[in-house]
């Protein structure tokens, strides 16, 4: 059993009277160390199924495992529980703390963790920090860096603990090519040095470029899995 | 034939004369005499009280019904019509047109003057027949007024509670009432005089039906009582001598 | 603790938001504890001018007399014999005691009347008893053998009376006969209790014992103590002078200032009510601030849940943020009302004329506050109860939103 699998999973969402189907049937596995990337069309359920594999929602039917571990049976505080030791999440809108530095941003992540004593957290924050190449500005304020930095803190902060998976929902998306590149340089370091696995969604060109394996979505199902 | 009839006229002259010696009245006599005039058992009167200062002149008019130790004023003029007294047992009670319940007196307002007159709320309620409070001497005969009246002077008995411990009336030889009457407090002084103006006769009773008041120790006002219509028996049910009766 | 500081950094995202509530809890706190000194020192006031110029610290009074006193009846009297002034003179503490006769009379200058009480007592006496010494203007206390009367200058300048002239009192004696007293006025006072200034008239207590006819009686007893301990000396005449006097009574001054009590009770409820009104704004305040605070995080806190924070911890964050502002407020509040109620003791603050009908007191002179550390702790504790509860609701209904929602739903 691979890293994570999806098995016949459907996402319903309600609007009233009408029902969408988000996600219709999908089959899918992960292994350990991939880099994969999600692509489709705005609609075809990208998001949904990051969701789903980030243990943010439940399937209507079917099942996700988790290191052969099932997550609908799981209540909301589980869930986080699952997500706080194994999942890192990075957003297309960075959502730092403003009024955290860098360095305590990087932190939080580590404090919820609650098993780690401040000596250790402050090496391995200070790791991170630096491998994204952010170690000189361990003490500035979000709004003091700039949108590619932003988001390294973003990277960072998913990366700290060390995470089974790292999902990223279009990681890309507000940075312009040239720091796109650059973000993209420090994921794709980061899996082959911690072997950590990437899944992100994304359209964005240059970031399925660079990705091992590309699954296409069309209107919630799954229509191509290439690898590369 | 002369000296019989001179004997006659002399022997009815010496009667006539003597007839006022022979029959001279005690000081109790005559102020039972005038308690009868005065004192008055039951009594509907409409009267007039004009309270004059030097400021201003006041009228008010009221009706005054009497039975009793009872008492019910109740004023008709303008300014306060609706406005009553009612005098039971030893209160005094106000009732106010406006004002739901009436309000009671506190013992020591009735020593004030009743709606700025001469003379106090305490006067209003005595009703008692002056025989019963003083021990009563005759000074002196007098012409008051142009007519013979009898000085008598009264101290308070012992053991009796009355507002003026002495009391000075010059009393009308034939009418029997009180034609000035000085009252005077404990230790002498002077405190009200009331003068009657006028006195008129109902069946045998003479009354007096103005009678001028002042305080003595309040100059420049005199308030004048005028009764302008009186019934010695009246129709008046008990009732109206309540609180009850008030409202 | 990284919770807590996470909280104190976000109060200085919108600091004129912080600041603004906080200001509005400082202000109910400055408020209530002002209000609570001046009506303390109201009180103060109020109660001394009762105890300096009416009741003494006791008094020794028929129980039936003291029933009816507003009417000033001249019955139910205490009998003064040398067996009551012994056992008087050995009550504990005591600085010196007043029979005195209080009766109604007019007092009539010749021209008008006016109703007011008169009070036969002995000079020595009212000396000791009373602080009449201190407030007068002119003239002099009369000594127990002089015949001069005192009264209040107010009083004197409505009758158009001079030290020196006689005044009339026109009154009536237990047999509701009237009588008349002439005394030569020897002595003005102006004291801080409007009663005393414009209601009394003193004169020697023979001579009112002797126009009322009441030889060696008294209305009722002052004492004054030499200092405010009326509970042994209050037990002392119980046990050796009213055990055996039945209807003999000893009453304290604060039995005497009932509606005193009555009334600063309803002033300490205004305050209360209108220190709630200012705390019910600040808590719709901290509500406030924590919603829009909530909505403008809104993506943080689905971030923070997606990295596996647990809603409880998103609501702590909330609540500590709450009980900040109303910390802050609490201290800033503290400060002004702590000069506030300093510059109250030491300068105090004319109310005469502004607060007559309105209080209910009357007040002559000036009102100084008094310091009361416990309405500070009382206000405080209030003000930082209210914030927390008020962000309890808020802080639930932030955490609540799903991580999904709050991120920016579905693609």
């Amino acid at each position: 059993m691979g890293l994570l699998k999806l098995e016949e999973v459907e996402k319903i969402y309600r609007q009233g009277e009408i029902e969408v189907a988000a996600l219709g049937g999908v089959n899918l596995e992960v292994g350990k160390g991939e880099f994969t990337s999600i692509a489709g069309p705005s609609g075809s359920g990208k998001t949904t199924l990051l969701n789903m594999v980030g243990c943010l929602d439940k399937p209507t039917t079917g099942e996700v495992y988790l290191e052969g571990a099932g997550i609908s049976s799981l209540d909301k505080d589980q869930l986080a529980l699952l997500r706080r030791e194994n999942l890192g999440f990075i957003f297309q809108g960075y959502n730092l703390i403003p009024v955290l530095t860098v360095y305590e941003n990087v932190e939080l992540a580590l404090k919820l963790l609650k098993d780690r004593s401040n000596k250790d957290i402050k090496e391995q924050v200070m790791k991170i920090i630096t491998a994204v190449g952010l170690g000189k500005m361990a003490d500035r304020k979000p709004n003091e860096l700039s949108g590619g930095q932003q988001q390294r803190v973003a990277i960072a902060r998913a990366l700290v603990k060390e995470p089974k998976i790292v999902l990223a929902d279009e990681p890309t998306a507000n940075l312009d090519s040239e720091t796109s590149l650059d973000v993209l340089e420090v994921m794709v370091e980061m899996n082959q040095k911690l072997k950590t696995t990437f899944i992100f969604s994304t359209h964005d060109p240059l970031v399925m470029e660079s990705a091992r394996r590309v699954i296409k979505l069309k209107d919630g199902e799954i229509i191509a899995d290439e690898r590369g | 034939m002369n000296k019989t009839r001179l004997l006659a006229v002399i022997i009815l002259a010496s009667i006539l004369l003597l007839a006022p010696k022979a029959s001279a009245l005690t000081a109790e006599e005559i102020i039972e005499r005038v308690d009868n005039n005065h004192y008055v058992e039951q009594a509907r009167m409409e009267s007039e009280l004009v309270i004059k200062t030097d400021r201003k002149e006041m009228t008010k008019e009221l009706i005054i019904y009497l039975a009793g130790n009872s008492a019910l004023v109740e004023f008709t003029n303008a300014t306060d019509k609706g406005t009553k007294y009612l005098m039971i047992e030893d209160d005094l009670w106000i009732s106010f047109p406006d004002v739901d319940d009436p309000v009671r007196i506190s013992n020591r307002m009735l020593e004030q003057g009743m709606a700025g007159s001469d003379f106090s709320y305490q006067d209003l309620m005595e009703q008692e027949q002056l025989l019963e409070l003083y021990d009563f001497e005759i000074i002196d005969h007098q012409e008051y007024q142009g007519r013979a009246s009898y000085l008598i002077e009264g101290v308070t008995k012992d053991g009796v509670n009355n507002s003026y411990y002495r009391r000075k009336l010059w009393v009308d030889q034939e009418r029997f009432v009180y034609l000035k009457e000085e009252l005077y407090s404990r230790e002498g002084r002077l405190l009200r005089t009331i003068e009657a103006e006028e006195v008129e006769q109902f069946g045998k009773r003479w009354y007096v039906t103005e009678s001028l008041i002042d305080y003595k120790l309040r100059s420049g006002s005199k308030t004048l009582f005028r009764v302008t219509g009186i019934d010695f028996e009246p129709d008046i049910s008990e009732e109206i001598f309540s609180l009850q009766g008030l409202k | 603790m990284f919770l807590v500081r996470l909280a104190i950094r976000n109060l200085t995202r919108n600091k004129k938001r912080t600041l603004l509530v906080a200001l509005i809890v400082a202000f109910g706190i400055a408020f209530f504890v002002m209000f609570d000194s001046l009506v303390l020192g109201l009180e103060r006031n109020y109660y001394n001018n009762v105890i300096d110029f009416e009741s003494g610290h006791l008094q020794l009074v028929d129980d039936n007399y003291w029933t009816t006193q507003a009417e000033l009846p001249l019955s139910d009297l205490i009998a003064i014999d040398d067996e009551l002034q012994q056992s008087l003179a050995q009550v504990p503490e005591l600085k010196s005691y007043a029979p005195q006769i209080r009766f109604s009379a007019n007092i009539n200058n010749g021209l008008d009347e006016l109703p007011i009480t008169a009070v036969g007592v002995d000079g020595d006496r009212k000396k000791d008893v009373f602080k009449l010494e201190e407030h007068l203007v002119a003239g002099e206390l009369f000594s127990a053998d002089q015949s001069g009367a005192v009264l209040g200058e107010n009083l004197a300048q409505l009758m158009d009376f001079e030290i020196g002239d006689y005044l009339l009192l026109v009154f009536t004696t237990q047999e509701g006969a009237f009588n008349t007293l002439e005394v030569e006025i020897v002595g003005l006072v102006n004291t801080p209790n409007p009663q005393i200034n414009e209601h009394q008239v003193y004169i020697p207590y023979h001579k009112a014992s002797t126009a009322l006819n009441l030889k060696n009686k008294a209305t009722e007893v002052i004492l004054r103590l030499e200092n405010n301990n009326v509970i042994k000396a209050k037990e002392f005449i119980k046990d050796n002078i009213i055990a055996g006097a039945d209807d003999y009574g000893v009453y304290t001054w604060r039995d005497s200032a009932q509606d005193i009590v009555a009334i600063t009770e309803v002033h300490s409820i205004e305050n209360r009510i209108i220190s709630s009104l200012f705390l019910l704004i600040a808590a719709v305040g901290i509500i406030n601030v924590i919603i829009l605070a909530a909505l403008e995080r809104i993506k943080e806190i689905g971030m923070m849940k997606a990295m596996g924070m647990k809603e409880e911890g998103i609501i702590k964050v909330f609540m500590i943020e709450g009980l900040g502002i109303g910390l802050i407020g609490s201290l800033l509040g503290s400060l002004m009302g702590g000069v506030g109620v300093y510059w109250l003791s030491n300068f105090g603050i004319d109310l005469t004329g502004a607060i007559d009908s309105d209080f209910g007191l009357p007040v002559i002179e000036r009102t100084y506050g008094v310091f009361n550390p416990s309405a500070f702790t009382l206000i405080i504790t209030f003000s930082i109860v209210i914030s927390l509860l008020a962000s309890i609701f808020p802080a639930y209904w932030a955490a609540c939103k799903s991580p999904i929602d709050a991120l920016g739903g579905t693609n």
